[in-house]
C-alpha cells in the first residue's frame, strides 16, 4: 500500500499568492455571514426589539404603583440598559452558533474550509460578523428604550466600547458552541441550559449583589456581567465596577477566546476527520 | 387451491388503531427530544420566576391584600409554559410534516378529519400538561403554592392547552415557512401570554388597557387557573369558564372545517 503523499512528494509549500492576510477571502466570508443575518431581518432585528418592548411593558406594569417611587424608578432605569445589552449579546452568539451548526448539519461547511483561509482569518470573519449583527440588533432596542423612557447616554463612546467587546466575546462563544454542536438538540440545549441563564443572571435584570449565595458568585465571575454592568454605567453615568476594570476584563476575555477559537479551528476540532 | 384476495379491513365508526397510532407518534415525537421540549421550558420558567422574585422585590410584596407575590406569580408562569408548549407542539408538527413532505403519511391513511384533529391536539395537550406539571413541581420545591379548587385548575389547564393546540394546528396548516410560524409566536402568542396578567393584577392597569385586557382570552385562562390555586381572581369566574368553552368550540369547528376542505393540505 503506497504511503499517502507527503509534503515532500507534493513539492515545497508555495507561498500564498495574496500577502500575509487574505483580505478578500475574510471580507467575503464576513459579508456572507452578515447578509445571512440581515436577510432574516423580521426575525433577527424586529423580533428582538419587539421582545425588548414587551419585557419593558411587563416589568413596568408589574412594578405597579411602585414605578413612581424612587426605588421603582431606579429598578426601571437599571433594567433598561440591561435589556438592550441582553439583545446585543444574545444576537451575537446566535449569529455565529446558528450559522456554523446549520452549515455543518447541511454538509456545506467545506465551502468555508476549502478556500485558502487561515484559522485566524476564519475566526476574525465569523467573530466580526457576529459582533456587528449584535450591534445592529441592539440599535432598535436602544431606540425603543429612548422613545419610551427618557434615559441619558452619559458616555456614548464607552457604551459602544462595552457593547462592541461584549458582542465580540459572545460571537466567539457562539463559534465554540457551533463547533461543538453537531445536532440542533445540542444548539438548543446550549442556549436553554447555559447561555440564556448566564445572560439573565449576570446583571441584566438584577444587581449581582441581590442574588442568593451561589448565584452571586457565578455572576461576579462571569465576564458577561462586566460588559452589561459597564454598558449600564456608561449609559447612566454610574456603575458598580470601575470602567477600566470592566474594559480590561472584557478585552482579556476576548483575547483568550480568540486564542481558543483560533486554535480549535486550526486543529480542525470537530471540523476535519 | 386458489388464493383468496385479501378482504378489505373493516374499520368501525372510529378508526381506533389509526387514532391511537397517530397520537402515540405525536407524543413520542416530543418525548424523544425531551430536553428541548420539557426540560428547557421548565428551566426558562424557573429563570423568569427567579428574576421577578429578585428584580421586583417579589419576596416581600403582596397582592390582593395579603397574597404573597410569589404565590400569585407561580400559577401564571405554569400556565404560560403550558400554552407556549401546547402551541409549539402542534404547530411545529404540522408545519415540519408539510415542509418535509411527509404530511401525506397522515393524510393518506383512512383517518377522518375528527380523528386527525383529536390525535394532533391530544399530542399538544399532553405536552402542555406535562410541561405544566413538571414546572409546578419544580416551583413547589422553592415556594409553597396552595391549592384552593382542583376543578378550576384542571378545567383551565385542559382548556388552555387544548385552545393553544388548536391554534397551533391552524397556524401550522396556514404557515408555509418557518418564518411564518416564528412570526405568529413572536408577535401574537408571546405578547398575548405576557400581557395577560401573569406578572401583575389587571386591576392595576390604566382604564383603557384594563378594558383591552378583558378581551384577551389568555387573561381568562390565567385568571381562572390562578383562582384554583390562590382563591382570588381579577375577572368573573363564570365568564372565564364560558369564554374558554366558547373559544375551544369555535376553534374545533374551524380546525375540522380546515381539515375537511383540505385547506393548504390537499391540492
Amino acid at each position: 500500500m503506497p504511503a499517502p503523499p507527503t509534503q515532500a512528494v507534493l513539492g515545497p509549500r508555495l507561498p500564498r499568492p495574496f500577502g500575509a492576510v487574505h483580505w478578500r477571502g475574510a471580507v467575503t466570508l464576513a459579508r456572507r455571514e452578515l447578509w445571512r443575518f440581515l436577510k432574516e431581518w423580521p426575525e433577527t432585528v424586529i423580533a428582538p426589539a419587539f421582545s425588548t418592548v414587551l419585557y419593558i411593558v411587563v416589568f413596568v406594569l408589574a412594578l405597579g404603583p411602585d414605578r413612581d417611587h424612587p426605588d421603582g424608578a431606579g429598578v426601571v432605569a437599571f433594567i433598561l440598559p440591561g435589556l438592550v445589552m441582553f439583545a446585543v449579546l444574545l444576537r451575537s452568539v446566535e449569529t455565529t452558533a446558528f450559522s456554523l451548526s446549520f452549515d455543518r448539519i447541511e454538509g456545506i461547511l467545506p465551502d468555508v474550509l476549502m478556500p485558502p483561509l487561515a484559522p485566524s482569518e476564519l475566526t476574525c470573519a465569523y467573530a466580526v460578523a457576529g459582533a456587528v449583527s449584535g450591534l445592529i440588533t441592539g440599535l432598535p432596542c436602544l431606540l425603543a428604550v429612548w422613545v419610551i423612557f427618557d434615559l441619558p447616554m452619559a458616555q456614548p463612546v464607552l457604551a459602544l466600547g462595552f457593547a462592541g467587546l461584549g458582542a465580540l466575546m459572545m460571537a466567539m462563544v457562539g463559534i465554540i458552541v457551533g463547533l461543538w454542536a453537531h445536532k440542533w438538540d445540542r444548539v438548543e440545549a446550549a442556549f436553554a441550559f447555559m447561555l440564556v441563564p448566564l445572560l439573565f443572571l449576570s446583571g441584566t435584570f438584577v444587581p449581582a449583589e441581590a442574588l442568593p449565595s451561589p448565584l452571586d458568585w457565578i455572576a461576579q465571575a462571569n465576564p458577561m456581567f462586566y460588559v452589561i454592568d459597564g454598558f449600564r454605567g456608561a449609559m447612566l453615568g454610574q456603575s458598580t465596577t470601575p470602567a477600566p476594570l470592566g474594559l480590561a476584563v472584557a478585552a482579556a476575555t476576548c483575547a483568550v477566546l480568540a486564542g481558543v477559537t483560533g486554535r480549535l479551528i486550526g486543529r480542525g476540532w470537530r471540523l476535519k476527520p | 387451491m386458489t388464493s383468496q384476495p385479501p378482504s378489505p379491513r373493516a374499520i368501525g365508526t372510529v378508526n381506533w388503531t389509526g387514532l391511537s397510532t397517530l397520537y402515540q407518534k405525536e407524543v413520542k415525537r416530543f418525548l424523544k427530544v425531551f430536553t428541548q421540549t420539557v426540560a428547557a421550558p421548565v428551566v426558562t420558567t424557573l429563570l423568569f420566576y427567579t428574576i421577578f422574585a429578585l428584580a421586583l422585590g417579589g419576596i416581600v410584596r403582596t397582592v390582593y391584600d395579603g397574597v404573597p407575590f410569589l404565590e400569585f406569580l407561580a400559577p401564571g408562569l405554569v400556565m404560560m409554559s403550558m400554552v407556549q408548549n401546547a402551541f409549539a407542539n402542534t404547530s411545529s408538527s404540522v408545519l415540519i410534516s408539510k415542509i418535509q413532505g411527509n404530511i401525506v403519511d397522515v393524510l393518506m391513511p383512512p383517518l377522518s378529519p375528527v380523528e386527525l384533529a383529536v390525535a394532533w391536539i391530544g399530542g399538544g395537550v399532553t405536552r402542555g400538561l406535562l410541561v405544566g406539571a413538571v414546572t409546578f413541581v419544580a416551583i413547589s420545591l422553592f415556594v409553597h403554592v396552595p391549592i384552593h379548587n382542583v376543578f378550576f385548575i384542571l378545567y383551565h389547564a385542559l382548556g388552555a392547552s387544548m385552545l393553544l393546540s388548536l391554534l397551533g394546528v391552524i397556524g401550522g396548516i396556514w404557515a408555509e415557512k418557518f418564518d411564518h410560524i416564528a412570526a405568529v409566536t413572536n408577535f401574537v402568542i408571546t405578547p398575548l401570554a405576557f400581557l395577560s396578567g401573569t406578572f401583575y393584577t389587571v386591576d392595576r392597569l390604566p382604564d383603557g388597557v384594563w378594558w383591552a385586557a378583558h378581551f384577551n382570552p389568555f387573561f381568562y385562562m390565567i385568571d381562572g387557573f390562578r383562582y384554583g390555586f390562590i382563591g382570588e381572581s381579577d375577572g368573573t369566574l363564570i365568564i372565564g369558564l364560558a369564554v374558554m368553552a366558547a373559544a375551544n368550540l369555535a376553534l374545533w369547528a374551524l380546525v375540522l372545517r380546515m381539515l375537511a376542505t383540505g385547506y393548504r393540505l390537499k391540492a
